[in-house]
């Protein structure tokens, strides 16, 4: 194992970003469910393109939303865990006589196979199957919208019985770039399909500061999970505001700044568009459930707060309290012990010492450390 | 026993010498000098993300150092338990008792020790763990 440096007990930042990354290296999707994620997206596509009909219209199958930007987020227990993938004709939509034959279309191949058929589930937009394991993967139909150009795309609406518009493809770009603002710019896998595995440690700060709010949200709104915001808000709200700061402490605080402030100036509501095709609310759900914009307002509004409290708080314990209570008492303790432990090994290498005046227990570093002597604590007199 | 006869065989160091070192090291501290002992106050922060407290060091020549946090009070992890690494008189027991001799400068063990007990006592306030290592005594019967 690598011998960490514990340097970042001397600066309350980067103290409490290293309790931050271990928070969000507990919420990386482990390894079993990727892999399931991966196979299963592989086999669908393959059964997608070997259905004759489908074939014909030249389709292309790539993921979109959190497995596309790489924020998933390990669900709480008992909660779903669900994928999302495009299936996009080469064709523009007006190949399509009526918006939903193009999800009829999805939905006939899936129906025709064997394994996929007996999980197949209408949805307004997609088509999803429901997996056995609490997985779920959406399937949604698209076409090249000529209109708005690029990589935006028209999406079929059963209840519109219309298209509407959307862009997965330039919104993964946008956020690629929103997460390139620091000055020290970081490996990224652009070139597989799904963003390979990133370690927490090697994630972009926005990546990471994404995927501490959206585990907020699963905790804040566990009873009435329809009233949170979706991740696709939190995601494009904290990409607007992310200023390129080197701390996921200070990033999330600028970030729920930002969208209190923009909270404030937006009457009736804020409207979060898809910052790559405008004209994809990407909010559009606020419109008709007004009690789960009131219901965000009040979240982000607290967490503001919180989070601001957290910043100016002072003692492990209480700021480990509060961690507790917004990202979940055992990922939170975990953290914690892990920090601690890390700090104990290091005293047993003997790589310790005391900054001479403060006190704060650092890396041995120069002639203002002074070095912990070898010692036991003991429990009592005897 | 062959430690007591070490602890004091040791040459001590004079008061004049802990002072000084103590004065270099942490100049915050406050020294209050009797004929026949010292009294250190003083305040250390084991971590950014700790809290500073206030701690008193009482030291009679060639004797342990005694060390006590004044402020915060301390407490259990439970109401009513007894908080871990200290005597019975609320004292912090930070070494076992070869560990130190009076030929050592406290500013450079006793206050060391002290603020890595510190923050192990934050740690386990948070996890309710003890992770800063170190022996619990055997109860008493």
């Amino acid at each position: 194992m690598a011998t960490a440096s514990i340097r970042f007990t001397e600066s309350f930042e980067d103290q409490i970003d290293d309790l931050l990354m271990r928070i969000c290296i507990e919420l990386q999707l482990d390894p079993t469910r990727r892999g399931v994620a991966v196979t299963s997206y592989q086999s669908v596509g393959e059964c997608l393109e070997s259905y004759p009909h489908v074939a014909l219209l030249r389709p292309t199958i790539y993921p979109q939303g959190s497995m596309a930007l790489d924020t998933t987020v390990k669900p709480l227990v008992g909660d779903e865990f669900d994928l999302d993938f495009v299936c996009q004709f080469f064709y523009p939509a007006h190949y399509f006589a009526n918006p939903i034959d193009a999800l009829d279309l999805v939905e006939a191949a899936l129906r025709a196979s064997l394994v996929y058929g007996p999980m197949v589930e209408r949805k307004n937009r997609c088509i999803r199957l429901n997996y056995a394991h609490k997985f779920h993967m959406d399937i949604l139909p698209a076409c090249k919208d000529p209109k708005n150009g690029g990589t935006c795309v028209l999406v079929p609406d059963r209840q519109l019985k219309d298209w509407t518009a959307s862009n997965p493809k330039g919104f993964t770009s946008w956020f690629d770039e929103r997460c390139r603002q620091r000055a020290i710019t970081r490996m990224m896998d652009k070139a597989a399909p799904i963003p390979n595995h990133q370690e927490a440690e090697r994630k972009p700060l926005l990546k990471l500061g994404v995927q501490l709010l959206k585990r907020w949200r699963d905790l804040r709104y566990k009873a009435n999970p329809e009233l949170g915001p979706i991740s696709i808000v939190l995601t494009t709200l904290a990409a607007q505001h992310y200023r390129g700061e080197e701390s996921i402490a200070l990033a999330v605080d600028h970030i729920l700044s930002g969208i209190s402030d923009q909270i404030r100036s937006s009457f009736p509501r804020l409207v979060v568009l898809n910052p790559k095709n405008t004209d994809e609310d990407l909010s559009e759900r606020w419109n008709t459930k007004p009690g789960a914009y009131r219901e965000f307002v009040s979240g982000i509004t607290e967490l503001d707060t919180q989070w601001k409290a957290i910043l100016q708080a002072r003692g492990i314990d209480k700021v480990a309290r509060s961690l507790e209570r917004l990202f979940g008492e055992e990922i939170a303790k975990k953290a914690v012990e892990k920090q601690a432990r890390d700090i104990e090994a290091a005293r047993e290498r003997r790589d310790v010492g005391m900054k001479k005046g403060s006190g704060i227990i650092t890396a041995l570093s120069g002639g203002s450390v002074v070095p912990i002597p070898r010692h036991t604590f003991y429990g009592q007199e005897d | 026993m062959a430690k007591k006869t070490n602890f004091f065989k040791s040459s001590a160091l004079t008061f004049g010498e802990q002072a000084g070192r103590m004065s270099s090291t942490h100049p915050g501290f406050r020294l209050r000098l009797r004929r026949n002992s010292a009294r250190w106050i003083g305040e250390l922060q084991p971590s950014a993300l700790s809290e500073t407290y206030t701690v008193q060091i009482d030291y009679v020549l060639r004797k342990r150092p005694k060390v006590w946090v004044l402020k915060p009070q301390l407490r259990g992890v439970l109401p009513e338990e007894k908080i871990k690494h200290t005597f019975s008189d609320g004292s912090l027991c930070l070494h076992l008792h070869q560990d130190w001799t009076p030929a050592m400068f406290i500013a450079d063990t006793t206050v060391a020790w002290l603020a890595y007990w510190l923050l192990h006592y934050e740690f386990w306030q948070a996890t309710g763990q003890w992770l800063g290592g170190g022996h619990e005594p055997r109860p008493r019967k």
